[in-house]
């Protein structure tokens, strides 16, 4: 199959996301030296909410799941299908950029932005970041999406698909570790 | 890479995230086994991932799992001293606050 060729592309997009892993390997550094820093103001246990965290989590993780099935659906050239699950992928990830923005402007109309402690600056940048990497995500689904939709599948949207996918599921990898560490851990 | 791959990883991942959860919302163990529970979980959910979504460790020789290995590596170095280095810091820092704002100093803070 071609798609033995397009593995060092897909080896050094690899590569990139192993550097985004130690990225966010510092920032999860900081969140922990200065998780205590509340400064007077809230902590996690504060603005811990489970249900919605819950929520987050099981729709990125099915997220996940059907990006997955899209790249099956692409590798097995079968167009509408990998539409589909390319589609869903997309609306559960803006469902979770909405949550999140939801979380964050809840915080700051009620004053607790990153400015007003450690902790908060280092909570808002470690979630924002991995935010922003969903949100980039998500644009480079649209994109391949519509792609696909007026060229078909071709073998360099497979490809792309690939890395795509190595992405998101990646960064259901780095949620783990947040809702884990920030949150659950937070809350205890 | 087949569906029952993405199927298991799904169903796994789920039930270790409803685990977690649950350990949160019913704290029905004490705090130090939460925690250590909660790390195992997160540890377990990760290789899942890895596994069934990544497709890691299927091959032999893998340059993938060979990258990760040693980015894990780093980021075990990077996490782990920096908080080791930081609460160490906080340690001595706090040993000093005690001893300044102890007896001993105090007469000298004052500046009559």
């Amino acid at each position: 199959m071609k798609e033995k060729t397009n593995d060092k592309n897909i080896f050094g997009f690899w590569l990139y996301l192993m550097s985004d892993c130690v990225l966010f390997a510092s920032l999860f550094a900081v969140f922990a030296v200065l998780r205590g820093a509340t400064f007077g103001g809230p902590s996690v246990v504060d603005i811990f909410d489970l249900p919605f965290i819950l929520g987050e989590t099981l729709i990125l993780l099915t997220s996940s799941f059907t990006v997955g099935l899209a790249l099956l659906a692409a590798r097995r050239r079968r167009k509408t299908l990998t539409l589909t699950a390319l589609t869903l992928t997309l609306v559960l990830g803006l469902a979770f950029l909405g949550m999140e923005l939801g979380e964050f402007y809840g915080l700051l109309i009620a004053g607790e932005g990153p400015a007003h402690s450690a902790f908060l600056s280092s909570f808002f940048t470690l979630v924002g970041t991995h935010g922003l990497h969903v949100f980039f995500g998500a644009l480079w689904m649209t994109v391949l999406t519509v792609y696909i939709v007026r060229r078909g599948l071709l073998e360099s949207s497979v490809r792309r698909l690939t890395m795509l996918s190595l992405f998101w599921h990646f960064l259901d990898v780095v949620w783990i570790f947040i809702f884990t560490f920030v949150y659950l851990i937070g809350a205890l | 890479m087949t569906i029952k791959s993405y199927m298991t990883g799904f169903g796994l991942s789920l039930l270790l995230t409803l685990a977690a959860f649950s350990l949160i919302a019913t704290r029905s163990l004490s705090t130090e086994l939460t925690f250590a529970a909660l790390v195992a979980l997160a540890l377990a959910q990760l290789v899942v991932q890895l596994v069934y979504f990544l497709h890691l460790g299927r091959e032999k020789t893998s340059w993938n799992l060979t990258a990760l290995i040693f980015s894990v590596f780093v980021v075990v170095v990077l996490v782990g001293g920096s908080i080791w280095i930081m609460s160490h810091l906080e340690y001595r820092a706090h040993s000093a606050k005690d001893i300044i704002e102890s007896e001993a100093l105090t007469p000298l803070m004052h500046g009559d």
